[in-house]
């Protein structure tokens, strides 16, 4: 049906090659591990994440809380894990409306090119000049805060940089023999893109997406440490790392897990990316051979 | 493969640096509980010198625009009348004064103070200063109700308000009223950028770059001789560097450290922590009275007494707030000693609610009244730490008479676009601007009122509040507000969670510190000194 070039075997042959490099099993490992643990949350712990004892707070790590407690005297670890659940969520959708927007806008402008092309890179040029998480603050301002605008926020901003990468790569494919031959036949342009432009994209566009899942989760916690993002008592690490701030010296648990936690996810999420660009990107390929 | 092998060992020595990085706070912890701050680690300091870590950034040295540094905090400026403690009023600047008619009151000034730069102290100048605070500042004239002042003699004013008021004696405390001499040097906006006051230190100067203020003792001072040569202020607004700064001994004396930090600081040797209640109140305030479950008085006594604040003020807060009673704190000499409260009372609470027709009918654990279920947004905003975790503290304690809490956490600015009648505000408001009880309780529980947005009206309370303000029998005036005390906790049109407490850490050479709660943080006294 669709007709990819280059990569026809690769696609099948993919997992195993990901996992010749060491550093990617690693990040895949602890992607399956933060899965389970998002997955299986409330069987992990006996505690509910936003039940309060006040008597019990600021206890530091033992057998009955491993992570210690809060100071609403909530456990930590159960908070950390119901947390993974939260950010993991947030950054695929986030990844995944920015990858949407992105690819569509992308692949207008180059497939089509002329006055459309010019207006819309000129739009990602704009959104690129400005940073991105000022630019959140600024639409969060105007939402309110809460998690869900907040996501909302991040997945209007993180498309620029899909739409720059489809564009370049529907500029160079709609030039091709097979394109003209598909034209020749005289499909229409929505099939033609749809069917046979954007499955070539797929593979540099999922190495980027991969790499911004970590970006989005830093994203998402710099916006809940500013108490923009999940509202308490929802967990969040960010939001988690802020509460803690003022215990640091007393109760270091507080915040120091939270933090692990988005140092090792934004770790393994890059740990793949770069595996995928390895596998996908063929001129390191080729320069591995020799 | 090579590049492969060195992401894991990076990831391994990430690993590594981070573990020694908690080791190493918690070594840290355990070594800085026995060292002893010391005063001279970072500057040669002299003997009398006191380094203060102030909470704000200090911006300006005009008593009007920053009358509580100028006044209460570097002891500049000195108003005509003074409070102690208790809030009773003591002379300041003016000896003593008397009530002529019901809008005009005579102010006898003393006669030997001198300004520091050695104009005299006189009627003229104290009528230009206050005159000049009141332009410049609009609010000083709603505190005061001025509407002119007349010079009898060389040391005697006659000021004349608006309307009868009572409260008219302790509004000239307000710090923005400190007098200053016409000589004092002002940049070309009019605003002081040297002031000469009256007060027991002198202005020496302001570095705009870091925001610290530098004073001198002022050796002809009229009241008692200051112990300290020397004063130094420094704006340190995150208050996890104050509480490190006072530990490592780079200033002497601070205040409003972090809760959680106050246990720590108590232990360690060469520091003094002290909690000391202020005139500001931690309040919810209800969205709207009329047309939602508020407007029956037996839900928000349910709410009331649903919350424990024993627990909130030494638990959450750490003990950084004292458990309230009604609006004014019990050491304030107009507080009515006879209230009660709402003490903690699950069985209480739950009964009121069933009283008012909220009950669980579906057991899902949230009380319910015509098949619509009590919930509520809690709204509060984050320049006071105390009050997020109060908020998520209130949360769980609502769980449990079955009324569904959302807390959600904004600016003060943007909460009003958001919070419905139905929602309920937390924060911290002040008591008293001014030592008087007139301030606060009218403010709140005049149907007339600005502030009063959730609509409380109840006849006697009006009429009793504008009793209170041409009331000039001080017995009497007692009377009237014991009484809108007592029906302001009868009817909780706001319910009181706990008075604010400001915790003041200080070295321990550092002596004859007096708290003193009129202060709208915090405020020194010419009795300190540093003990060798």
């Amino acid at each position: 049906m669709a007709h990819r070039f280059k990569q026809s075997n690769l696609s099948e042959k993919l997992p195993l090659h990901l996992l010749k490099y060491k550093s990617t099993a690693i990040g895949l490992m602890l992607i399956v591990v933060l899965a389970f643990l998002a997955i299986f949350a409330p069987y992990l712990t006996p505690y509910d994440p936003i039940e309060v004892d006040l008597y019990n707070n600021i206890q530091s790590p033992s057998w009955e809380h491993p992570f210690g407690t809060d100071n609403l005297g909530r456990d930590v670890l159960t908070r950390v894990i119901y947390a993974t659940r939260i950010d993991i969520l947030a950054s695929i959708f986030i990844v995944g409306i920015s990858m949407i927007i992105g690819i569509s806008i992308g692949i207008l402008a180059g497939y089509y090119g002329g006055v459309i092309d010019k207006v819309l890179v000129g739009m990602m040029d704009t959104f690129l000049a400005l940073p991105e998480i000022i630019l959140a603050l600024v639409l969060v301002g105007a939402l309110g805060p809460g998690l869900f605008n907040v996501t909302l926020a991040l997945s209007m901003l993180g498309w620029v940089k899909y739409a720059r990468v489809s564009r370049g790569l529907a500029l160079s494919i709609k030039e091709k023999e097979f394109i003209e031959a598909i034209k020749a036949v005289g499909v229409s342009d929505f099939y033609l893109v749809t069917h046979h432009i954007m499955p070539n994209t797929i593979a540099p566009i999922s190495t980027l997406a991969v790499l911004s899942l970590g970006h989005a989760i830093l994203s998402l916690a710099a916006l809940g440490f500013l108490g923009l993002g999940a509202q308490p008592p929802m967990p969040e690490w960010g939001a988690m790392l802020n509460e803690g701030r003022i215990f640091l010296r007393v109760g270091w648990w507080i915040s120091i897990f939270p933090g692990l936690m988005i140092m090792i996810t934004v770790l393994a999420f890059n740990f793949i990316g770069d595996g995928l660009r390895d596998v996908l990107d063929p001129r390191l390929k080729l320069r591995e051979r020799q | 493969m090579f590049i492969k092998l060195n992401k894991i060992s990076i990831l391994a020595i990430c690993l590594i640096l981070f573990s020694s990085i908690i080791l190493g706070c918690i070594e840290e912890d355990i070594e800085e509980s026995v060292v002893t701050p010391t005063s001279s680690e970072t500057a040669p300091v002299e003997k009398q010198t006191l380094i203060v870590g102030e909470m704000w950034d200090i911006r300006t040295v005009d008593p009007v625009k920053s009358g509580e540094m100028v006044k209460e905090k570097a002891m500049i400026v000195d108003t005509l009348v003074e409070a102690d403690p208790d809030f009773t009023l003591r002379p300041g600047l003016s000896e003593l004064w008397e009530q002529v008619s019901d809008l005009q009151w005579k102010f006898y000034l003393k006669k030997d103070v001198k300004f520091h730069d050695g104009t005299e102290f006189t009627a003229d100048v104290v009528k230009w200063s206050i005159e000049r605070a009141m332009e410049m500042n609009p609010s000083v004239k709603t505190l005061t109700q001025i509407k002119s002042i007349e010079i009898v003699d060389n040391h005697t004013l006659l000021f004349i308000t608006e309307e009868p008021y009572a409260a008219f004696p302790a509004s000239l405390e307000y710090p923005s009223l400190g007098i200053i001499s016409p000589t004092s040097k002002t940049d070309d906006k009019g605003i002081v950028t040297k002031p000469i006051g009256t007060g027991p230190f002198k202005f020496e100067r302001f570095d705009v770059a870091s925001g610290t203020l530098y004073l001198l003792r002022n050796d002809d001072y009229w009241g008692i001789k200051p112990g300290l040569e020397k004063v130094v202020i420094k704006g340190i607004p995150d208050p996890t560097s104050r509480a490190m700064s006072v530990e490592k001994g780079e200033v002497g004396f601070t205040c409003d450290v972090p809760y959680g930090d106050i246990e720590r600081l108590r232990a360690t040797s060469g520091l003094k922590v002290e909690a000391y209640p202020t005139a500001r109140v931690y309040q919810m305030q209800f969205g709207n009275l009329t047309g939602t479950p508020y407007s029956d008085v037996r839900v928000r006594k349910a709410i009331s007494y649903a919350i424990d604040r024993e627990v909130i003020s030494d638990r959450t807060l750490h003990g950084c707030a004292a458990p309230a009673i009604g609006p004014v704190m019990p050491t304030i000499t107009w507080s009515n000693q006879k209230l009660e409260g709402y003490p903690y009372n699950l069985e209480n609470a739950k009964q009121l609610l069933a009283e008012a027709g909220w009950e669980d009918t579906d057991g899902n654990g949230i009380v319910d009244k015509n098949g619509e279920e009590f919930g509520f947004t809690l709204y509060t905003y984050p320049q006071r730490p105390g009050l997020q975790p109060m908020a998520e503290a209130i949360q769980s304690m609502l769980k449990d008479v079955g009324i569904k809490v959302e807390v959600r956490v904004m600016d003060w600015s943007a909460i009003g676009e958001h919070m419905t009648d139905r929602d309920l505000k937390l924060s911290g408001t002040a008591v008293a601007m001014v030592p008087d009880p007139d301030y606060y309780l009218r403010k709140t529980y005049h149907s007339n009122s600005d502030s009063n947005i959730w609509g409380y009206s109840n006849p006697e309370m009006d009429s009793l509040l504008e009793e209170g303000l041409s009331t000039f029998h001080a017995g009497k005036r007692q009377e009237t507000y014991d009484r809108v005390q007592e029906i302001a906790l009868d009817e909780v049109p706001i319910i009181h969670v706990a008075y604010y407490k400001v915790a003041v850490v200080m070295h321990d050479n550092v002596k004859g510190f007096v708290f003193n709660p009129i202060a709208h943080d915090y405020m020194l006294n010419p009795e300190m000194y540093i003990a060798s």
